[in-house]
């Protein structure tokens, strides 16, 4: 403001000397002169403040919850999710529209939930509610909504790509303002991806499509995952005195799944250095199939060092194969299941790669109600992965079972 | 006999003859007025086109499938022979490999033979075609993941997916419901109007009459079997091009909701009696519960329940008024 007072100042002192070297121009004329200018700088500077507002607005409206952002790239990117699939032998064509980066984000929330602009309706599509995985997902996403002021239409899909492009289709019907999806069929999804961009509809997926176009993705980093699981496995083979030596035998399912194709990736690079260890990949799709395949396994392969699990289903399988043959086998896995954290406590298991149901879908419904607030949004985040051992599977059980403890579980009381 | 029945006559059919011969279209009003009343999304012409279209492929299967059970039998196979119909064009057509036309030829006659093994190894073989279909659907849904390593190969032709499932006739009607009106036609045709319709149905209705009046039974069954394994063929390649490649995992739950949309259309399980019309309105019941059940929001385990029951509860109905019209 003082700039302005000494810029009026300036200018009426212009004026006057100006009027005085003039004779010819009258008080009156120069005070008509004066008024111009100053209407003129106050236009200005009307204009200059509006500008500043306007750019402390934008400031402002940054993502809710950007404070637990971790990058892993930068903002104004784009993640190549095709890159990460295709050399992978996983055929992917997505575009991903947010260009707010990748982030990591931790199992919680630093700063509050965001809250709706406006009382949005968004449509919510899970793969699947009946487990305790698929139901978690669901409680937490019909919690945020509430918590978020929005009205969420749900659709349990059941695995079936068809309910879940009906179950769209009818939401573009009904108008929604966005809709978050995890999809059942990787390339199946398209049709409905399609159907929501030319309805203007946004959508944030849990799980990445393999085709098709999203504003973003809410996902796991798998390779990770597969890591994970493979270190700890490396390192109860060491801390066991074993030698590196002999076969490690895998479960996979029967059929290529993006998430299970990264987690192989990130388990066998954990021995590739090791030369004299010979994997092998066993498939299956329910836990009997893989108690059958790791029965057989276990009494083909004497020389069996270590076993790991790419799955749930894979591992519980593997575990109770284990059980029954009084085999000390050493054996990791991937996921969460109340199962699988009480085979780590019981020694069964050495440790599994484990992430929350939760916050994933929490996270989620915050970038949904950022994106239609109207704030750029990360268009990957990555969910928090923890290797779970037996050190800290009590802590993790609390952290994945809110309000409930494993040994309450063990006891049969929870 | 009428007036202790309390069923009155009623344009020469007795009320619960009226109630037999348009029950299915009965319940389908009733299904559909109760899903508009709740939400009037559901009577959306958009909606009802998009309801045809997703249940395309059941509509389809349920033709071939009343063939099949106006004979008695069963075929659970048929999922299976839709996945490697899926499966085996995605990866003829892969990267240029082979134009559209002769990779579907070349399907159409894999499918074919696959139907031809169900029925030829179930009439020569004198195993219950349940049995066999059983084990072909297994075997079939194997072979799918087989062929395809167990990935996905998404179709990438220009022209397949707008031909055979996402395209509209005049930016409105969905191709694949076209499809469903075109076969049903011929069905209808076939079933009614042709030798090889009449044959099915007598030999549904006594096989060793049939076969005394010189009906070639062998024949008419592998050759039902065979056609069926078409409509399965047709099936598999909407489901591909909804689906937007050729994925082993697809159509798992098509034969029975096939079967169930033939016998909520009163095809008799037992054999013998069939009706095009009715599998159309069965499927259409199918359609309409799956569709209004989707919009209500309703739980997968709650929907499953609602399927069950209004199966049960169709099934006892047509008992139960046939047992009144027979008093």
């Amino acid at each position: 403001m003082k700039k302005v007072v000494r810029l009026l100042v300036l200018v009426l002192v212009v004026l006057l000397a100006f009027a005085a070297c003039n004779p010819a121009v009258t008080p009156e004329e120069v005070q008509d002169v004066v008024e111009d200018v100053v209407e003129d700088v106050v236009d200005d500077a009307e204009d200059v403040v509006e500008d500043v507002v306007e750019d402390v607005e934008d400031v402002v409206a940054m993502h809710t919850n950007a404070a637990d952002f971790d990058y892993q790239e930068a903002e104004g990117t784009v993640f190549d999710l095709n890159g990460y699939y295709n050399p992978l032998g996983v055929e992917c064509d997505v575009t991903i529209r947010a260009t707010g980066g990748t982030v990591n984000v931790p199992d919680g929330m630093t700063d509050a939930f965001p809250t709706a602009n406006e009382a949005y309706t968004i449509g919510f599509s899970v793969y699947y509610t009946v487990d305790e995985v698929g139901s978690m997902i669901l409680d937490t996403m019909e919690a945020a909504a509430l918590e978020a002021g929005v009205t969420l239409l749900v659709n349990d899909a059941n695995y079936d790509q068809n309910a879940q492009n009906t179950a769209i289709e009818q939401w573009i019907l009904q108008d929604v303002d966005g809709v978050i999806l995890a999809p059942c069929d990787f390339y199946g999804v398209k049709e409905s991806l399609d159907a929501l961009k030319e309805a203007g509809i946004p959508v944030v997926t849990l799980n990445p499509p393999l085709a098709g176009e999203a504003d973003a993705v809410t996902s796991f980093d798998c390779v990770v995952q597969g890591q994970q699981a493979g270190e700890m496995l490396e390192a109860a083979i060491m801390d066991a005195g074993i030698e590196m030596k002999g076969t490690i035998v895998w479960q996979n399912l029967p059929f290529v799944h993006p998430n299970a194709a990264t987690r192989a990736l990130g388990f066998l690079q954990v021995f590739e250095k090791y030369p004299d260890v010979e994997l092998i990949e066993l498939t299956g799709i329910s836990p009997e199939d893989h108690y059958t395949a790791f029965e057989g396994a276990l009494a083909a392969h004497p020389d069996m060092i270590g076993a790991w699990g790419l799955y749930s289903s894979a591992t519980i399988g593997m575990m109770n194969a284990k059980l029954a043959a009084d085999s000390d086998v050493l054996l990791s896995s991937v996921d969460n299941d109340k199962l699988i954290l009480k085979g780590i406590y019981d020694g069964d298991i050495v440790g599994s790669a484990c992430y929350s149901s939760i916050w994933p879908a929490r996270w989620t419904m915050s970038q949904m109600i950022n994106l239609l607030n109207g704030v750029e949004i990360p268009g990957l985040l990555y969910g928090a992965n923890m290797a779970v051992t037996p050190d800290n599977v009590e802590e993790a059980f609390e952290l994945y079972y809110p309000g409930q403890t494993l040994a309450g579980f063990m006891a049969g009381t929870e | 006999m009428q007036a202790k029945s309390g069923v009155k006559k009623r344009g020469g059919i007795t009320v619960g003859q009226f109630f037999i011969r348009f029950r299915t279209i009965i319940i389908l009003i009733v299904i559909m007025g109760i899903f508009t009343a709740l939400n009037d999304v559901f009577i959306n012409p958009i909606n009802l086109l998009n309801m045809l279209k997703r249940q395309s492929f059941v509509f389809i299967v349920g033709f071939g499938m009343t063939f099949v059970i106006t004979l008695a039998g069963l075929d659970l196979s048929v999922g299976g022979v839709a996945a490697i119909t899926g499966v085996g064009f995605s990866m003829l057509v892969k990267g240029g490999l082979m134009p559209i036309v002769p990779a579907l030829l070349i399907m159409l006659v894999v499918a074919l033979a696959l139907g031809f093994f169900n029925g030829f190894v179930s009439v020569k073989g004198k195993i219950e075609p349940f049995l066999v279909t059983l084990a072909t659907m297994n075997i079939f849904r194997g072979l799918a993941l087989i062929l395809s390593e167990g990935r996905p190969t998404p179709i990438v032709v220009e022209g397949f997916a707008d031909f055979f499932g996402n395209g509209k006739i005049g930016g409105v009607f969905p191709t694949p419901v076209v499809f469903v009106i075109v076969l049903f036609a011929a069905t209808w045709f076939l079933y009614k109007k042709t030798k090889f319709g009449f044959y099915v149905r007598c030999i549904g209705g006594n096989q060793e009459a049939a076969r005394v009046a010189g009906i070639k039974v062998n024949f008419i069954k592998i050759t039902a079997y065979t056609l069926n394994a078409f409509y399965a063929f047709v099936a598999g390649l909407i489901l591909a091009a909804l689906f937007n490649s050729g994925n082993p995992d697809l159509g798992k739950d098509l034969p029975l909701d096939a079967i169930s949309g033939v016998i909520l259309g009163g095809t008799a399980i037992s054999g013998g009696n069939g009706r095009i019309w009715g599998t159309f309105g069965g499927c259409l019941i199918i359609a309409a519960l799956s569709s209004g059940m989707s919009l209500l929001s309703l739980p997968y385990s709650y929907q499953i329940v609602v399927k069950g029951a209004v199966i049960i509860l169709a099934m006892l109905l047509d008992n139960y008024l046939k047992a009144r019209s027979n008093e």
